[in-house]
């Protein structure tokens, strides 16, 4: 072997265990950092969270009480329990009104779900409230039902008036027959 | 000609380092102690990750209660919360009748009497269509639809003797003027006016219609 086929060999076996050190120790190293390196990013980040989210659990936890208080939210199996306290509630704001009422009735209670959207979820997401409509036929002039109504749109929980009709009876022309179809928007707990 | 360099030792600029002037020897040296410190580096590193994940790893899975139930307040938080975006979403697009009955009221005229009064809902009104130029076989997106609601007004007016004004036309006028009358109605139509006779009185029946629109709860977004 002449001594430039024995420097050319010597090359080449070095070259080769360069790139063989390269490939098998030196990339395997750096893949195993590059897989650890995000995991371990992601697990700091949402101990983090959790650590801030946990600080914050008191303020959720009143907050949420103070919702619940507010929109008088009850479980959603409770919701049709509701219903004879919302009568209650409908006729003691009718008779301040001077509404006579001669019959309230609710049509049963109806929880709008994903499978069957409710109105005004454009986008989709299903309304989580109950929906209870409500029946009430009674008499009274037309200024005790604009009084009634009037109570109705600000009542707590949400009502609205769905359909309203007021017909004039000759018997009594100051006191017509109305009739209301009232939906009552109740706030539920997921408990 | 000879050149002495007269400056001392330490104040004589350093030879510059020559590529050409290192040997093969060196090189190899230098290639493989390069590569020796990337490797040894690479390896702590990787071990300090390696344990820094099983660290925190156990952390978490320690806190797995806490976890749940800070999930658990939350998502009970963000069902209220929804809620009561969506109520009050309804509160703000519900046509509040009680201002509207007033209004009728405070519009009515001598001699005009109302006997039935129905307020429904009628069919939901689809916004216009955008061009659907281009667009074959796209699914339009899905639009809430505005409802309209009517309230229909039936009444009786008395017809006046001579050339006195009609009390049904004085109602009219007087709706009209009101300033709240057009935030409260889209339109307002006469309809089914009919002529007869109520005792020794020309009267006449009519009925109506005002519509009202009821902005779909998207739209207020």
């Amino acid at each position: 072997m002449t001594p430039a086929q024995r420097r050319l060999a010597l090359g080449c076996g070095a070259g080769a265990l360069v790139i063989g050190w390269v490939t098998g120790v030196i990339l395997p190293q750096a893949a195993a950092v590059a897989a650890l390196r995000p995991n371990v990013r992601q697990l700091q980040q949402d101990l983090r969270d959790l650590r801030r989210q946990t600080a914050e659990l008191p303020q959720w936890t009143q907050r949420y009480e103070a919702l619940r208080t507010e929109l008088q939210a009850s479980p959603r199996l409770l919701a049709q329990e509701r219903l004879p306290a919302l009568l209650d509630q409908l006729a003691a704001a009718a008779k301040a009104a001077g509404l006579a009422v001669e019959m309230a009735r609710p049509a049963g209670p109806k929880t709008p779900s994903k499978s069957a959207p409710n109105r005004g979820a454009a986008d989709g997401a299903a309304l989580e409230y109950a929906v209870i409509p409500l029946e009430i036929l009674g008499r009274a002039g037309y200024h005790d039902v604009g009084r009634f109504v009037e109570a109705l749109e600000a009542a707590q929980p949400l009502c609205r008036v769905e359909a309203l009709s007021i017909e004039a009876d000759r018997r009594d022309p100051l006191h017509h027959r109305v009739a209301l179809v009232v939906r009552a928007y109740l706030a539920v707990t997921p408990l | 000609m000879i050149l002495v360099n007269l400056l001392p030792q330490g104040l004589r600029r350093a030879r510059r380092w020559s590529f050409a002037a290192v040997t093969v020897r060196q090189g190899a040296v230098g290639v493989v102690a390069a590569l020796g410190v990337v490797t040894i580096g690479l390896g702590f590193w990787r071990v300090g990750l390696a344990s820094a994940h099983r660290r925190l790893d156990a952390e978490w899975k320690g806190l797995q209660a806490t976890r749940s139930q800070v999930a658990e307040a939350r998502d009970r938080l963000q069902t209220l919360e929804r809620q009561a975006g969506q109520l009050t979403r309804v509160r703000a697009t519900s046509p509040q009748w009680a201002p509207r009955l007033n209004l009728l009221s405070d519009a009515l005229a001598p001699g005009v009497w109302f006997t039935r009064l129905t307020v429904e809902p009628v069919e939901a009104k689809r916004p216009a269509k955008a061009s659907s130029k281009g667009k074959k076989g796209r699914t339009p997106p899905a639009v809430a639809a505005d409802r309209r609601i009517q309230l229909l007004v039936a009444g009786t007016a008395l017809i006046p003797d001579g050339g006195a004004p009609s009390p049904l036309a004085a109602l009219l006028r007087s709706l009209k003027q009101q300033p709240e009358f057009t935030r409260s109605f889209e339109a307002v139509e006469l309809k089914d006016v009919e002529r007869r006779k109520l005792g020794p009185l020309d009267v006449s029946d009519f009925v109506l219609r005002f519509d009202v629109r009821e902005p779909s709860v998207s739209s207020t977004r």
